[in-house]
Parts: C-alpha cells; structure tokens; sequence
C-alpha cells in the first residue's frame, strides 16, 4: 500500500496542478484512507467486552480499552480488512488521475 | 501573462481533479459501508468507551496508552507487512488525538449512522481538510521556501499525520 501511495504523490507531485489543489488531493486521500479504518474495527469487536465496557463507564481504563482493541486486530483479520479497503480508495485515487491525464 | 483573478487552466483542471477524487473516494467509501452495515449499536457504545477515556486521560494515561500501542505497532509489524504497523499508527491517532476524534464527531451522523453518506463526506472532506491544516500547512511552508519535499515526506505525512 505504501508503494502505491507513494507513485499516486509522486504523479500528483509532477503535475501542473496548484499546489493548494495538491493539498486537497492528499488531505482527501488522508481522511479517506482513515475512514476505512474504525468501521472494520468495530465490525471486529468482541461484541461482549464491548458491551461490558459501555455499560459500565467506571471500567473503561488505558489497559480495559487497550485490551479492547488489542483483541480486536490480534488474530490479523481486522487489518487485513482494512488493508483492503485502502487498497480500493487508492485504487479508485489512481484511476481519476489516469482519467485527468496526471 | 494571464488576467488577475481569472482562473487559469491549471487552475480549473486542479479543482475538477479534487471535485472527482472527493467524489470517488465518498462513493468508494459509500459501496465499503454497505458491506459493514449493522454495526450502528457497537459503533455507539464504541464510541461512548473512548469519550470515556478521553474525557479520563491524564497526560501520564497518554504515555501509557502510547506505549501500548506503540509495542503493538511493532508486533502488527510481525505479520510481515508494514501496513499493520502504519495501520496502527492510524488507529493511535483516532483513538487519541484529540481533534481527529473530535472529526469522528459529525453533528447528528456519527462515523457509521452518517459519514458514508455522499452529503456528510463532503462535510467531512471540508472539516478533514482543516483539521489537516497543520500537517500541510508546515509542506506549504516549506513549498514558500522552495525547500525540497519528496513524495517519501508527503507519503510518510500521509501515513502518520499526528
């Protein structure tokens, strides 16, 4: 995903386009690639834990919450979702510029 | 030498490349929700866990959630792909910097009950873009300077904007 990252900055880099256009692009594709990142989170949840946890706000702690997602990603499935959908929002990023021609 | 205040062509082309990128990343972004959907209860208590432990951090909380979440980092890193570790370092920062959590926030939509909707991405691109402000304020900086910024630096910005 970085590889592809990095090729998508460097075209837009090397195009005629303003700079504070430039900014747009890569504020778009920054909140775009962090979109996709809560919603697989939460998809994975252990949905008990969770529930424990909102219900009872006095337990909610740095080490309850960091368990919390810890288990969320531990087994890799998680991520690998997220890996994903990054991979579609760079793709569909690459596509508009291969159409404008940058 | 063009007339002042008249857009020029690259000017033109560049909002009609930002309009469709932001258009085609809330679409994509839109078809992703679908596949997620049903999720709107764990998103809220989700959500009312970190406003817990945001409202709870004390300066030393955040070192030792960093700390965790650092160690963890290195340990995604493990699975042989750098992604986990700058996947982590995405979710340290919506989980604790402050004004991109505020940005989960949107009045009346939340992240799942509205952010996927084509009219609340705008919304979102727009307040993205100034909660961004800083991290490309200091690359415009350096543009005004004519100091070198390489596609590593906006990419590595990109990744981790803290």
């Amino acid at each position: 995903m970085e590889d592809k990252l990095r090729a998508i900055v460097t075209r837009i880099e090397n195009s005629k386009i303003p700079d504070s256009d430039k900014e747009d692009l890569y504020a778009t594709i920054s909140t775009g690639l962090q979109a996709t990142v809560w919603p697989v989170l939460i998809k994975y949840m252990p949905k008990e834990q969770l529930k424990d946890l909102s219900d009872n706000p006095a337990k909610v702690t740095v080490e309850t919450y960091a368990k919390l997602i810890e288990d969320t990603v531990k087994d890799g499935k998680a991520f690998a979702e997220v890996a994903k959908y990054m991979d579609q929002v760079l793709g569909e990023v690459e596509k508009v510029l291969t159409e404008e021609g940058i | 030498m063009g007339e002042v205040g008249v857009p020029n062509q690259e000017m033109l082309h560049g909002q009609e490349v930002v309009d469709k990128t932001q258009r085609r990343v809330a679409e994509t972004l839109n078809e992703q929700q679908k596949k997620i959907s049903g999720e709107v209860n764990a998103f809220a208590a989700w959500r009312k866990c970190a406003d817990t432990l945001t409202t709870a951090l004390s300066p030393q909380d955040k070192k030792t959630l960093f700390a965790r979440f650092s160690g963890w980092s290195l340990k995604m890193a493990g699975y042989g792909s750098a992604l986990f570790a700058k996947g982590a370092d995405l979710v340290w920062n919506t989980v604790t910097w402050p004004p991109r959590f505020a940005l989960k926030y949107i009045p009346g939509g939340g992240l799942v009950g509205g952010l996927f909707q084509k009219d609340i991405f705008t919304k979102f691109s727009t307040l993205g873009a100034k909660v961004e402000e800083g991290m490309f304020r200091g690359m415009a900086g350096m543009r005004r300077t004519n100091e070198a910024i390489s596609p590593e630096i906006i990419t590595n910005r990109i990744l981790r904007t803290k």
